[in-house]
């Protein structure tokens, strides 16, 4: 029994959220910057499944609504759901093409920007703050082209850390 | 139940039959995302711990939506770990930046003459560190004059980490409850009002910016007195609300805090109006205002350290006088902002200090 590879995919999240809040923030211009943990998130739930995917899902929307603005709960919710549909479809075959995913990120991340203003709105939480769908569409994009950078190098970890066995292993 | 059991059961049927069809006909063929797990009869489970995890993500949301900016001692742990290592890479970033601009640009000079470019470099980074000493220092004396000025104590902290979202305007600041700092705080620097403390814990606090559309600022145009209410947009500019139609504004006037929201002291500059829309109807114009201070600049704030006191009405201005029934009349207080902490408080110091 191991923990090797859930820690560190946790680990990976929780630098990319210091990263994503003090250096991107400084590269990046308003929503020209990515939302790495989303992008890690997609990797992880096609990857990860059973325990480890839905400890690792919760727990990055935990860190996200730590280190951010939004009302409480609400990454928690929106990485919830957006694990289960990515089980829920079995996206692991789809996922097999760069421009596929690509794709997929770019809709996971249109669906996460529109589910977060809508748990918002449902909560009746007042000034939420407003993006158009253009900026929504803009931030995807972005999202998508990080797939490019981002999912070779988590492949790369993925693949040295999952020869460990144990509850945590990785899907066939 | 039965109903959903019933769905899923018809759903899930006519898959299997398709999936069997498919592979008498070519063999092993994956038909996952024809039938989505969930439709699956065998995946009990996994349905039964999607809804338990989203039943708490929900619960977790709505508890803690009703109670903003509380920590608990897991959010704390948590925050404790990771505030220092924002620090840590903010001040790599900028060091690597600084690095970037004093040495890098200069390479092809060093190939020239390497001894004296040595030197050059040398003296340059000793400059440009005695000149970031020097407008650091004015920074300060600016926010020592700001605080002399309005006679309340403050305190001082660094930028070390921005909201990694785009769409909240948050920033992390150095200093936290063993350094005085309490949710509800106004921040400020000494060019004007920068937002309030969101929450705070040991030695770190995230401050709501101005720009953020959660935060409220009650608000007067300096020239007219005219009164709204400052909100963010999200953006890098501000909007006043609830401004009459009537009320005279023009692009440049001087918006400043009212202090009637018993948050902000009254005169504190938020910005200058950039445009402004009046509707041939309606009750309000729309007033844009560009913000004083540069949030995507900041680098040090200052915390004021206690809560004004509340206005005093009227009554309690005016000489006593005769009539009996008047001098009888409770002052009436402003009503104050329940999530805030009661106001005219000092604010606890643990360390037992004054305040620097």
């Amino acid at each position: 029994m191991t923990w090797w590879p859930f820690l560190v995919f946790l680990g990976l999240g929780w630098l990319i959220l210091v990263l994503q809040s003090t250096v991107m923030s400084y590269i990046g211009y308003g929503i020209l910057q990515p939302d790495l943990l989303l992008v890690l998130l997609v990797h992880t739930s096609v990857h990860r499944r059973g325990a480890a995917g839905c400890a690792l899902a919760v727990l990055f929307g935990y860190l996200m609504d730590l280190f951010s603005g939004r009302p409480f709960g609400t990454s928690l919710v929106i990485y919830v759901c957006l694990y289960f549909v990515i089980r829920l479809l079995s996206l692991r075959l789809l996922l097999q093409g760069r421009t596929v995913q690509m794709i997929l990120v770019a809709i996971f991340s249109l669906v996460s920007e529109v589910g977060s203003t809508g748990l918002a709105r449902l909560a009746a939480i007042p000034s939420v703050p407003r993006l158009s769908l253009l900026d929504m569409a803009i931030r995807a994009a972005i999202n998508a082209v990080v797939v490019l950078a981002l999912f070779p190098v988590l492949a790369r970890i993925e693949s040295s850390v999952s020869h460990k066995s144990g509850p945590f292993q990785v899907s066939a | 139940m039965c109903g959903l059991a019933l769905a899923q059961y018809t759903l899930a049927r006519p898959a299997v039959k398709a999936k069997k069809a498919l592979e008498k006909r070519h063999g092993f063929i994956y038909i996952g995302w024809l039938m989505p797990n969930l439709f699956r009869p065998s995946h009990r489970r996994r349905r039964l711990l999607f809804l338990l995890l989203l039943g708490a993500a929900l619960l977790v949301f709505h508890a803690r939506t009703k109670k903003p900016g509380e920590l608990n001692a897991l959010d704390r742990i948590v925050l404790t770990v990771s505030a220092p290592v924002q620090r840590g890479a903010t001040w790599a970033y900028r060091w690597a930046e600084a690095v970037w601009h004093d040495y890098l640009f200069l390479i092809d000079v060093q190939q020239r003459n390497e001894r004296l470019e040595r030197e050059v470099t040398a003296l340059r980074q000793r400059l440009n560190e005695l000149h970031e000493m020097e407008l650091e220092n004015r920074r300060l004396r600016k926010l020592l004059d700001f605080s002399e000025q309005h006679a309340r104590p403050m305190y001082t902290a660094r930028v070390v980490g921005y909201d990694p979202t785009s769409r909240y305007r948050t920033i992390r600041i150095d200093r936290g409850t063993h350094g005085g700092v309490f949710r509800g705080l106004p921040v400020v620097t000494a060019r004007g009002v920068v937002g309030r403390v969101l929450r705070a814990w040991a030695d770190y606090a995230d401050v709501l910016l101005l720009t953020d559309p959660q935060s409220g600022v009650d608000a007067l145009v300096q020239r007219t007195r005219a009164r709204g209410t400052v909100e963010g947009v999200g953006e890098a500019s501000l909007r006043l609300k609830y401004l009459l139609r009537l009320d005279e504004v023009r692009p440049g006037d001087l918006v400043v805090t009212s202090g009637f929201d018993n948050v902000f002291p009254p005169g504190l500059v938020i910005g200058t109006v950039s445009r402004l829309r009046r509707r041939s109807s309606g009750v309000f114009q729309e007033v844009q205002i560009t913000p004083a201070v540069d949030m995507s600049r900041i680098e040090e704030v200052a915390i004021l350290a206690t809560l004004p006191a509340p206005r005093p009405s009227l009554e309690t201005r005016c000489p006593p006088c005769n009539d009996p029934a008047r001098n009888a009349q409770p002052a009436t207080a402003p009503t104050p902002d329940p999530h805030l902490p009661p106001p005219a408080q000092e604010a606890p110091n643990p360390q037992g200090g004054t305040p620097p």
